[in-house]
């Protein structure tokens, strides 16, 4: 079976997100939004294969924790994981 | 309409992507006496694939059609291998190669990977002679990133074309940054300068220097019976069209995104670390880049200068994308590929150095006894070339004319009115000046880039006239500037040609360096415009002038054609206007950029140590040199353009004599010690370089408080007026070296001392240094 | 003291990940400071009789994902742990380096990008902790902003694992940290390029004073 996951992995909100609040202070000076509260984050899509959703729930996580994020800074988020059609 | 809505009238970027419709001559790019040469050498029709092959190598992107006949002016007595990809210059056992080229038409439709592209290129260039690459520089040109003057001129910068110009700086360092800096080879040094001729033609060129032990130089040139290996990447249809691309004139058209080729810099990295293992086997004899028209320009390049034939199988080409046909994958400007030849054992040392890096190998093609460029398809034949007939187009004689408003801005004069010469009006414009972003400090840029990767850079590099390189492998010090003077050369090409090959040589002599060579890379407008073809060949011969005068050759090279664009209908005033229409840089709607030959240029440093631009509290100031009066031409100063929006007069004259005699005497007065600082005075005339001096000396000390008390003349033209020949020089040894400047009868005259009180006392008006520095430092990151 | 490897030289390996760049100029700073240097790739996995291990800066594996990230799984940097874990050398990370070792998990904290969003390339004045000298030595990052929770920060001030810090934060580091041990001493990641720092004619030899410092740490020299 081959899944699809997409994976959001952004600063925890504990860190400062330099790129983020450069956002906000345009967003400011333009006068588009006060407080926009911005956090960038990048996205990942990718394909797993595995025998079922269990299997595949654990490469996920192990793709995400092992390769993705650094747990110290990072947090990540799974928007969507479902079986390819 | 903006300039970003302006939609060309021909849609060129419709080459026939999707339809099925065979191309027209034009479309491609050809025109139809090419079309008939191109038969009638073949002595037959072209077939489709043939015409796309035409297409691209005979554009001037390749083929230098408009150029060729011109460039050959040039000196090139002491430049090695100057026909290969790059050429060099000998330094004992060594060779340092350098080469400039342009990314402009990439740069101005996505700037950052533009910019990037760029110097991808211009490091494959190096890296195809088997030279490591060792250093970066770039000259960068912008629209104005503010409004300037009184906005009276013919081009007016609106807030949109603002608004673009900072996007485009800011994509263009940041391209430079992400892309140079990954690839571990130092950005060194450059210029940056802003013009409203640059609103649609932002000018991207780019500088890489390489070194190779003598005996180790890879040409290009393919030996008969070897294999063709591609290296790196896998081809898609980026930078499709790329070499006609660049020839083409440019609108804001979205489509043209499309163009435009991605860089990998991680990539890049692993192909100059396998390139130059490759390179160490014996067999493997040639090695060639992958830039304009891709796979097509690089093999038949390849047969053309080693005399064999070529056969390349192009199912054997590894692709990124489903579908691609034959002419796609031939002129294909994918990034980071190589090709060698080499014999069966070269190919398997290659296929195992390409693993090591984990980049894509391929067996693409043979080479053969013969003349003939062959293409197959599991096969098939699909075109079969004449080698000679495909790599030489049509050479073309320019018609130049010499353009109307040459006589009549040099007729103009900038009268300084003596209301203008108050303490009070000139404080002021020196505030300005140091916020002017083509005067302030480009530290918001360079900081962005790695300058002391590799270990070869000198400390403050910023502050010395030549950017500096340790070549330890012979225990020399070499130095590398970037130059250029669009205004001078717009007034008068020829003059501001030689200017700018004299200001390069100034630049080397300020820092203790002997110039050795240059690369060039001219910008211009359309030269098939009899105006522009006139520029182009001044240009071309004020340059030769001052090059033979210095006797130090053109080493590489570029020309960049088609740099205009259609303006926005309110950009442009008074177009209808007779009176207008020979007006600066605008003709049948195109704003087209000044004449931009950019030199890049090598030189040694011939004492000890380097003579930075820099001040130490108790030195006496000298300028020495030419001498500036109310009657010195300063047409093309900075300063008029950026406080008045005054376009005109003539650009001063070099007198050779004299620049020989101030190096000479620098050059002593240096072996002497008897030097502290020197600076060649240029851009911002003797203000400009005195305050240039004193914010060196904040930065590198970290200390906010030199000073400097003179009496400086309160005129506006004298203080900020550029003419040539001019030094100004630090020395604690006042007596001595006037002694020493009277004995030998050069000009001089002494402005004041350095002190640590800092304030800048003028004797018309006070500064407190630290104030004024703030701006200099800061003004940059400000406005951008 | 071990006199017997003063009249050995010492033997370093330098780590060569796809993409690191400072390779070279590390080889040439290391034989300048007397030790016997090798170049180590990343597909190796013993790195047994090595007194040093540097992993120099560059942009390992083009730094894609986010610093460090990607060449913490390559094989060699198992080896390191190994290789930490037993004792067997001492390890410098510089630059990428550094980054490489936190990502790892061999030194505390996280390197994260510069507050001002952008590469910085510039000479920069530095303190050492433990003499209060003041060092001038290039940087040139994008993500050297040192990050650690309170607990870790706490913790890294409490046993003193801070070598050096910026005398004029450039980055937005906590406590302005631009190297730091780890809980041992034996592993240390520096954000400055000291070895772009040997040489009298660039003009700056401020580096040589850390290779030393380092040298002395591997002959068993108290902090």
């Amino acid at each position: 079976m081959k899944f699809r996951a997409k994976v959001i992995v952004k600063l925890k909100n504990t860190v400062k997100d330099a790129k983020g609040e450069a956002v906000n202070v345009v967003l400011k000076r333009i006068g588009l939004e006060e407080e926009a509260n911005v956090r960038i984050g990048k996205f990942f899509g990718f394909e797993i294969s595995a025998q079922n959703k269990n299997e595949a729930d654990k490469k996920l996580e192990n793709i995400c924790t092992e390769v993705l994020v650094n747990p110290v800074v990072e947090t990540y988020e799974v928007l969507s994981f479902e079986e390819a059609v | 309409m903006t300039i970003a809505s302006c939609v060309r009238p021909k849609a060129n970027s419709a080459v026939c992507l999707n339809k099925k419709t065979e191309p027209s001559i034009k479309d491609l790019g050809l025109s139809a006496f090419e079309y008939n040469e191109i038969v009638k050498r073949l002595g037959r029709k072209p077939s489709e694939l043939e015409l796309y092959l035409f297409s691209a190598m005979w554009s001037e992107h390749c083929g230098y059609k408009h150029s060729k006949k011109y460039l050959k002016l040039l000196p090139s007595k002491g430049a090695l291998f100057r026909n290969e990809n790059s050429g060099g210059i000998k330094i004992g056992s060594h060779i340092i190669f350098f080469k400039t080229e342009s990314h402009n038409h990439p740069s101005a439709v996505e700037p950052y990977q533009g910019a990037a592209t760029g110097i991808g290129g211009i490091l494959r260039d190096i890296l195809a002679m088997n030279a490591r690459p060792i250093a970066l520089l770039n000259s960068l040109k912008f629209g104005e990133i503010e409004k300037c003057g009184a906005n009276s001129g013919v081009v007016n910068t609106d807030l949109d074309s603002i608004k673009r110009n900072k996007y485009l700086l800011n994509g263009v360092a940041e391209g430079i940054s992400d892309y140079g800096n990954s690839t571990g080879v130092p950005t060194i040094g450059g210029e940056i300068s802003f013009n409203k001729c640059f609103n649609l033609s932002p000018l991207v060129n780019v500088m890489a220097v390489g070194i190779c032990h003598k005996d180790k130089v890879k040409t290009a040139a393919a030996k008969a019976d070897s294999y063709i290996v591609l290296i790196g990447s896998a081809t898609g249809r980026d930078g499709l069209f790329g070499a006609a691309f660049a020839s083409k004139e440019l609108a804001g058209d979205k489509e043209d995104k499309l163009s435009v080729q991605i860089g990998d810099p991680y990539v890049k990295k692993n192909v100059i670390e396998a390139t130059l293992e490759i390179l160490k086997s014996k067999n493997v004899f040639s090695a060639q880049d992958l830039g304009a028209a891709g796979l097509l320009s690089s093999t038949s390049e390849m047969a053309d200068k080693g005399g064999v034939s070529v056969e390349l199988y192009l199912e054997k080409v590894p692709l990124r994308e489903k579908n691609m046909r034959p002419y796609e994958i031939m002129l294909s400007e994918s990034q980071e590929r190589m090709v060698f030849t080499a014999n069966k054992k070269g190919v398997d040392e290659i296929f195992k150095i390409c693993k090591k890096y984990e980049l894509n190998s391929s067996v693409i093609g043979k080479t053969k006894k013969g003349s003939t460029y062959s293409l197959f398809l599991n096969g098939e034949t699909l075109a079969s070339l004449d080698v000679k007939v495909l790599t030489n187009p049509v050479l073309y004689d320019l018609s130049p004319k010499k353009p109307e408003y040459i006589n009549k801005l040099q007729n103009k004069r900038f009268l300084v009115d003596d209301a203008i010469n108050t303490p009070e009006n000139l404080k002021h414009f020196i505030f300005k000046m140091a916020a002017v972003p083509e005067f302030a400090s480009k530290k918001y840029v360079y900081q962005r880039y790695d300058g002391t990767v590799g270990a070869r850079t000198l400390k403050n590099p910023h502050n010395l006239g030549v950017s500096p390189l340790n070549i330890f492998e012979e225990g020399k010090i070499i130095g590398f500037s970037m130059d250029s003077s669009e205004n001078a050369s717009f007034l008068d090409p020829y003059q501001g040609a030689c200017n700018v090959v004299f200001e390069a040589f100034r630049n080397a002599v300020s820092s203790g360096f002997e110039p050795l060579g240059i690369t060039n890379c001219l910008n211009f407008a359309n030269p098939e415009n009899p105006d522009i073809a006139w520029q182009f060949i001044q240009t071309v011969k004020g340059m030769r002038y001052a090059l033979e005068k210095l006797n130090i050759p053109v080493v590489s090279g570029n020309v960049s054609f088609y740099n205009e664009g259609i303006a926005a209908e309110q950009c442009i005033f008074g177009l209808n206007n007779p009176e207008n229409i020979a007006n600066p840089g605008v003709q049948n709607g195109k704003i087209k950029i000044y004449p931009v030959p950019v030199i890049g240029m090598m030189s040694i440093l011939k004492g000890k140590t380097p003579l930075y631009a820099r001040l130490q509290p108790g030195a006496s100031i000298f300028l020495i040199g030419k001498d500036i009066d109310k009657n010195a031409n300063t047409g093309g100063s900075l300063y008029q353009r950026v406080f008045f929006d005054f376009t005109g007069g003539t650009p001063d004259i070099v007198d050779f004599e004299l620049e020989m005699k101030l190096k000479k005497s620098i050059f002593y007065l240096h072996n002497k010690n008897l030097l502290s600082g020197t600076i060649d005075v240029s851009k911002g005339g003797v203000l400009g370089a005195l305050l240039i001096m004193l914010f060196n000396s904040c930065e590198s000390d970290k200390c906010q408080t030199p000073g400097f008390k003179g009496i400086l003349e309160p005129d506006i033209d004298l203080l900020f007026g550029e003419i040539t020949g001019r030094y100004l020089i630090a020395t604690k040894n006042k007596a001595v070296v006037e002694n020493y400047l009277r004995k030998n009868h050069l000009p001089y005259k002494i402005l004041g001392k350095a002190d640590d009180t800092g304030v800048l006392d003028f004797g018309f008006t006070r500064i407190r240094t630290s104030e004024l520095n703030n701006i200099y430092q800061n003004s940059l990151e400000r406005k951008a | 003291m071990n006199f017997l490897k003063y009249f050995k030289k010492l033997k370093a390996g330098i780590i060569v990940f796809p993409g690191t760049n400072c390779d070279r100029d590390t080889k040439i700073a290391l034989d300048g400071a007397g030790f016997n240097t090798d170049y180590i790739f990343h597909n190796c996995t013993n790195l047994e009789g090595y007194d040093l291990i540097v992993l120099p800066g560059g942009f390992s594996f083009g730094d894609y994902i986010r610093a460090g990230r990607l060449a913490k799984l390559s094989p060699v940097v198992f080896a390191l742990k190994k290789y930490v874990k037993s004792k067997c050398g001492f390890t410098l990370g510089i630059c990428n380096g550094f980054q490489i070792l936190c990502e790892a998990g061999l030194l505390p904290g996280a390197l994260i990008e510069n507050a001002s969003t952008r590469f910085i390339s510039r000479d920069e004045i530095l303190v050492l902790e433990k003499t209060r000298e003041e060092i001038t030595i290039p940087i040139a990052h994008k993500e050297g902003c040192f990050y650690a929770d309170d607990a870790d920060l706490r913790r890294i001030e409490e046993n003193k694992m801070v070598f050096l810090r910026y005398k004029d934060n450039p980055n937005g580091s906590l406590n302005d940290i631009a190297g730091l041990y780890d809980s041992e001493n034996k592993v240390l990641g520096l954000m400055p390029h000291p070895e772009r720092a040997v040489s009298k004619i660039c003009g700056l030899e401020n580096g040589l004073k850390i290779f030393n410092f380092i040298k002395n740490e591997i002959f068993g020299g108290k902090r």
